[in-house]
């Protein structure tokens, strides 16, 4: 367990604990883009390169559009 | 139970959590240090055997290949879920795009976000067709390429207007496509049982390590699973994008 390695898991723990502190839906979702992407890299640095690949656009562009959709068809009821 | 007890109680579940956690993570092998004679046999497989570098994608479309065919099957459900889920109700009514309360969200972008972001949807297209046909090379492969060039879809919308992923991504148009792409990756199984006698074996020639057209029919599984993994994805962005931007209560 390097440095390298321990400042990208605390960064991980960081940005989860981020988004579960933030309470409007709008920003937890840009919040949660923020947290895919430490994954990435954390994953990356973990040499497993094809689940860093899958998690940066299922995790950072996917599913904050899905929850951004939502948001926009229930706030305009 | 008040507030105070409800952290006591966490306090106390996480000293017991903590107390626990510490020496079973101090207590395990160092990171890659594992005997496991599984994993160096898949390697000597993939390497020598089969003729591809990357032995995540080997396992995944050769050895263990019903797996990812399961894993398909999964990913067509949840588009079929979706579908139904958010059909029409006969007291909705579905507007054109361009609606007026919804106007500013569907209308074409400004031309500074089009002049630079209509490049990066066909960069986009292009690395994830690139990760797709490298998969077994590189890292990558149908997965993580079709998820790709479904971000590229989506971001037709993002960055152009919603007529254009709209007549890109309508089910008419996508449903075909996702449909035979799983009938292939079955057809490429069936193809397994007409030469040999077990279903998905790889039947193609395997080829020279490190060329386009090595590892039988591994690369062929890649791209059909990638045509399926974008068509997949791209339907259930479009559900979702219709239901926000077109779909109206009566």
């Amino acid at each position: 367990m390097d440095a390298v390695m321990a400042g990208v898991m605390l960064l991980v723990a960081g940005a989860a604990t981020g988004v579960v502190l933030t309470r409007d839906p709008l920003r937890q979702a840009a919040v949660a883009s923020g947290l895919a992407l430490a994954l990435t890299v954390l994953f990356a640095l973990l040499q497993a390169p094809d689940v860093a690949m899958s998690q940066v656009v299922v995790g950072a562009v996917l599913i904050p559009a899905m929850v951004l959709f939502t948001l926009a068809k229930v706030r305009h009821r | 139970m008040s507030m105070r007890v409800r952290i006591t109680l966490f306090g106390l579940a996480l000293a017991g959590v903590v107390l626990l956690a510490v020496p079973a993570f101090g207590g395990l092998p160092p990171f890659g240090a594992i005997d496991g004679l599984l994993g160096d046999a898949l390697v000597t497989l993939a390497l020598e055997q089969r003729a591809t570098a990357n032995t995540v994608t080997a396992t995944m479309f050769d050895m263990r290949a019903l797996d990812t065919l399961g894993e398909e099957a999964i990913l067509f459900a949840a588009v079929a879920g979706t579908s139904l889920l958010l059909r029409r109700m006969r007291q909705e009514r579905e507007e054109p795009p361009d609606y007026a309360p919804r106007a500013p969200q569907t209308a074409r972008r400004g031309p500074a976000t089009r002049v630079f972001g209509v490049p990066l949807i066909g960069l986009l297209s292009l690395v994830g067709l690139a990760l797709l046909a490298n998969g077994h090379t590189s890292p990558g492969g149908g997965f993580q390429g079709g998820v790709l060039i479904a971000g590229a879809l989506l971001c037709i919308y993002l960055l152009h207007d919603y007529d254009a992923f709209d007549a890109l991504s309508r089910p008419a148009v996508l449903e075909p496509v996702e449909a035979l792409a799983i009938a292939g990756y079955i057809g490429l199984g069936v193809a397994g049982l007409a030469t040999s006698s077990a279903f998905l074996t790889n039947v193609l020639p395997h080829g020279v390590l490190g060329r386009l057209l090595s590892g039988g029919t591994i690369p062929v599984l890649n791209v059909v699973t990638g045509i399926a993994v974008a068509s997949g994805v791209g339907l259930i962005l479009a559900e979702f994008a219709e239901q926000a931007l077109r779909v109206r209560e009566d």
